[in-house]
């Protein structure tokens, strides 16, 4: 069986950095009981959103589909969310599927951080290969 | 990228079958499956280190569609897992109970609507990994099929890959 993942939630005065606790592989049975803990955080108003992936070392097409959702519901909520941490094999996937375009990508929590700042850059990060 | 059609033939067989398994429509049974598959393309040299995550991906995705969409997770219903391997080439076959699907719930990449669209895109990364992929009966059967690629087809590759060509 796999375990229970769990989600890490740090608050960094105004953004909400959230990353995955016991888990690394993310797929349809996994992602069910995180993904409706995080489209209840991404609903709040104007959340400013840090999405880590630090522990991740792969993601299915079923948390491609959750993530587009909860895109869906910051947007909807006047929000930003950021991703961070992707190893490289799961960012081949998110090119494949165009996420890439859709999300705000950081090499690190720290230099996404600094882009809710004001100090960081905020280029996107598929070119970084 | 093409559109997924269901075929009217059945796939071509491939090499040797190494085995069939039959799994309950049960989600949590699907990982160790992966795991084996994946074990057996590894010791037969059929998978590099860097496409464990393409297969793992594209062999969760069929079985998550044979046991939600197909078998609606009916645990009466079962799926039906063989594995074939050739010298260059493996291959999986799926087959669920379930109804099959229409070619028309399957988003168009191309399209606007396809940005918000929170499925369909499981179709794509098949897309991009396998060489064959080959729906038949009514949908409710699956044939990936994966060849080894040669030496000068990797390097080519990774040249592509570094002059963002790969798309």
């Amino acid at each position: 069986m796999d375990k229970q993942g769990k989600l890490k939630i740090v608050q960094d005065n105004d953004i909400t950095l959230i990353s995955f606790l016991d888990v690394s592989l993310l797929d349809e049975t996994s992602i069910q009981p995180l993904g409706k803990q995080l489209e209840e955080i991404s609903a709040k108003e104007n959340i400013k959103l840090i999405l880590s992936f630090r522990n991740i070392e792969y993601a299915s097409s079923a948390v491609l589909g959750r993530l587009v959702k909860i895109y869906k519901i910051v947007k909807a909520n006047k929000g930003t969310i950021k991703l961070c941490n992707i190893k490289s094999n799961i960012l081949s996937v998110f090119k494949v599927t165009k996420l890439d375009k859709m999300f705000e990508i950081h090499p690190d929590e720290d230099k996404a951080l600094k882009s809710f700042k004001g100090s960081g850059s905020g280029f996107k990060f598929f070119w970084q290969k | 990228m093409e559109k997924i059609k269901i075929q009217t033939k059945s796939p071509s067989q491939y090499g040797e079958k190494i085995f069939t398994r039959q799994l309950d429509s049960d989600l949590s049974l699907k990982n160790s499956l992966i795991e084996e598959i994946l074990s057996i393309l590894k010791a037969r040299s059929l998978l590099e280190k860097e496409e464990e995550t393409w297969a793992r991906l594209c062999l969760d995705e069929v079985l998550v569609n044979a046991i939600v969409h197909g078998n609606k997770e009916d645990k009466a219903k079962k799926v039906d897992v063989s594995l074939f391997v050739e010298n260059r080439l493996w291959a999986v076959r799926i087959e669920d109970e379930g109804e099959g699907f229409s070619e028309e719930i399957v988003p168009d990449s191309e399209c606007d609507e396809y940005w918000d669209s929170e499925h369909g895109r499981g179709i794509m990364l098949l897309q991009s990994y396998m060489d064959e992929i080959w729906y038949y009966d009514r949908g409710n059967r699956v044939q990936l099929a994966k060849k080894k690629k040669s030496k000068w087809e990797k390097i080519f590759k990774k040249i592509l890959f570094f002059f963002h060509l790969k798309d």
